[in-house]
């Protein structure tokens, strides 16, 4: 059946509609979600499996959407349910990895991440297969981190280009604790993907850092949150990626100062190369202020990438492939500073291919 | 069997849409020289550096550019590199995202073929940088970007003498620098010349090229080489200046004849 959901990652403040960065209406047919393949990963010592009642104590927010949020909760068909026990050492990251085939063309994925006070985890999720058009994915990230926890998620997308890829992060953030969230978005026909970081607790973090690449007819669509509650906290958020063919990109990014949130400093950055100029790059950040004593700074460059660029680096005999992989793979590498090594490689390649 | 010019221009008419700005250009380089080209601003001289690395912003109308005796006017910037031929730019691209030691790397092993060894080229990059008066920390920065005139000057020396190619062709190298600077430089530039490669440099002063042997020295007039000459042309030229050389770009003089290359 088909489902219009509106308000697909919403702005948090609406903006003149003119600017088309105000949220998305879309039509979806949900698949009918069966059993997913995927081995359970194995769990170090110092991380358990978690029940989902683990996140009642806390309030999350939907940057991408509640209904779909709602969808993804109810019609799970895979995911990690994570404890990290407290005060234990940080451990190896866990690994869960999913591949569309079109015998399981639709992936759904709730994934529950819990750190107990002064714990550490790392998660990383690897997406990627394909099943044609039928290809889909929905996935959602809700994690708590208790006081002076880090978390670390890294979400790797490699969809194959039919593929229709919604991705829900969202969390909690207490006194002293951190979050960090990396998104490489390599792949997938149309991306959809949010994030809420709520920093609730005093001096509490967050950081993402996405990457994202875009041909053909691609579409890429951010809403990133930083919700600042908690005094002197700080939150970072970083987006870089190239854009071929006539695909077109948004990254909405807001700081939210609420009041109360004093001391608090907020930034946000975007860099964006365009390669094409039949595609089309829309980019709002937002800064909002209810307190008075806060920091917050964004920056955005945005640019063609012109023939001199590209004749400097094909004057030291990069060919123009070569200088393109260059400029582009910059821009991965500086988002990968959470992916494990033995991944990079493999995106590094991916990305090259693509752009070849 | 005679060894080819390592460089040899032949009647090279260069244009940017309707504007000629080199006309029948005739320049030949033999391995192991030095040449220097001088001209009063707007004659091409840079122009003629773009024409040979193979820039897209320049049309050839017509002529040849040979380089080892194989025809290259057709070939893109990044063949010409390939081949050996580097051209430090007066004014470098900012390149932001891309750290000039990954992009150090990266060329090296376009122009060699094979991308080097890692720990050996950070080391070998670190001495470099050191005699150039270059700050370690610049390797980890984003190429030129936020770089001052004189620190983009070193990291083309840099990039020279990192990459080692056949031909070198200097664009103001100097420009801009003080005079340390221009010493740094200017050494930098000698450690890379040998018998080997060789040298076109364009300069307004002679202070860049004090301490490098000079074999043939060029002006640039009127959409030509109006002028050829030894050492001791450069030198006229800072004493008089290029009104009192009273070139006539239709009969090249101050060489013996023939001279005019």
């Amino acid at each position: 059946m088909l489902t219009t959901l509106k308000n697909i990652n919403a702005l948090p403040v609406r903006t003149w509609r003119r600017l088309g960065v105000n949220g998305e209406t879309l039509d979806i047919e949900f698949p009918e979600p069966r059993v997913f393949p995927a081995p359970k990963p194995a769990l170090p010592e110092g991380i358990t499996r978690a029940h989902e009642s683990v996140l009642v104590c806390a309030e999350f927010k939907s940057a991408l959407g509640e209904e779909l949020s709602a969808y993804t909760r109810v019609h799970a068909n895979a995911g990690v349910r994570l404890r990290a026990l407290k005060g234990r050492p940080p451990t190896e990251p866990i690994t869960a990895s999913y591949t569309l085939t079109a015998e399981h063309p639709a992936l759904v994925d709730n994934n529950v991440i819990f750190a107990e006070a002064h714990s550490e985890i790392t998660v990383v999720l690897i997406y990627g297969g394909g099943a044609g058009e039928r290809g889909f994915h929905s996935g959602l990230t809700r994690v708590i981190a208790e006081n002076c926890a880090v978390v670390r998620v890294v979400q790797l997308q490699c969809f194959d280009a039919g593929t229709r890829h919604f991705s829900d992060f969202s969390a909690v953030i207490a006194n002293g604790a951190r979050v960090e969230l990396t998104r490489i978005e390599l792949g997938a026909g149309e991306t959809y993907a949010g994030c809420h970081m709520k920093l609730e607790g005093d001096k509490s973090e967050a950081r993402t850092d996405t990457f994202y690449f875009g041909d053909g007819t691609q579409t890429l669509d951010f809403n990133y949150v930083a919700r600042h509650l908690g005094r002197a906290t700080k939150s970072e958020m970083n987006a870089a990626g190239a854009l071929f063919g006539s695909c077109g990109k948004t990254y909405r990014g807001t700081i939210d100062f609420v009041a109360g949130a004093g001391e608090s400093k907020g930034a946000e950055s975007e860099n964006t190369l365009l390669f094409s100029e039949n595609s089309r790059n829309r980019s709002a950040p937002v800064i909002l202020c209810g307190e008075e004593n806060v920091e917050g700074s964004h920056a955005a460059s945005v640019g063609r990438i012109d023939e001199g660029k590209l004749y400097y680096l094909r004057s030291r005999g990069l060919t123009e492939t070569d200088a393109k992989r260059l400029m582009v793979g910059a821009l991965l590498e500086s988002a990968m500073k959470n992916v494990p090594e033995s991944e990079r490689e493999r995106l590094r390649a991916v990305l090259g291919e693509r752009i070849g | 069997m005679t060894k080819a010019p390592l460089l040899q221009i032949k009647n090279l008419t260069v244009a940017v849409g309707e504007k000629l700005i080199l006309r029948d250009l005739e320049l030949t380089i033999n391995a192991g020289e030095t040449h220097v080209l001088m001209g009063q601003n707007g004659t091409g001289k840079s122009t003629l550096a773009s024409a040979i690395m193979g820039s897209p912003a320049f049309d050839i109308i017509s002529g040849e550019i040979l380089f080892e005796g194989e025809n290259i006017t057709e070939e893109s910037p990044d063949k010409r590199a390939r081949r050996g031929i580097f051209l430090s730019f007066q004014n470098p691209e900012e390149v932001p995202g891309v750290t000039l030691e990954n992009f150090l790397r990266t060329a090296k092993g376009a122009v060699t073929g094979e991308k080097p060894r890692l720990m050996q080229f950070k080391k070998d990059l670190r001495v470099e940088m050191e005699r150039l008066g270059v700050a370690e920390t610049y390797a980890a920065r984003e190429l030129n970007v936020g770089f001052s005139g004189g620190e983009k000057k070193k990291a083309e020396i840099l990039q020279l003498l990192t990459l080692n190619p056949k031909l070198a062709i200097l664009d103001e190298a100097d420009s801009g620098l003080d005079v340390d600077a221009v010493k740094t430089v200017s050494e930098g530039v000698s450690r890379f010349r040998n018998e080997g490669n060789a040298l076109l440099i364009i300069t307004h002063n002679t202070r860049l090229v004090e301490g490098i042997a000079v074999d043939r020295v060029h002006v640039l007039e009127n959409k030509k080489l109006a002028l050829s000459g030894g050492a001791e042309l450069m030198r006229r030229i800072t004493d008089s200046g290029f009104a009192g050389l009273q070139t006539n770009p239709d009969a090249p003089r101050g060489a013996p004849k023939g001279d005019t290359q």
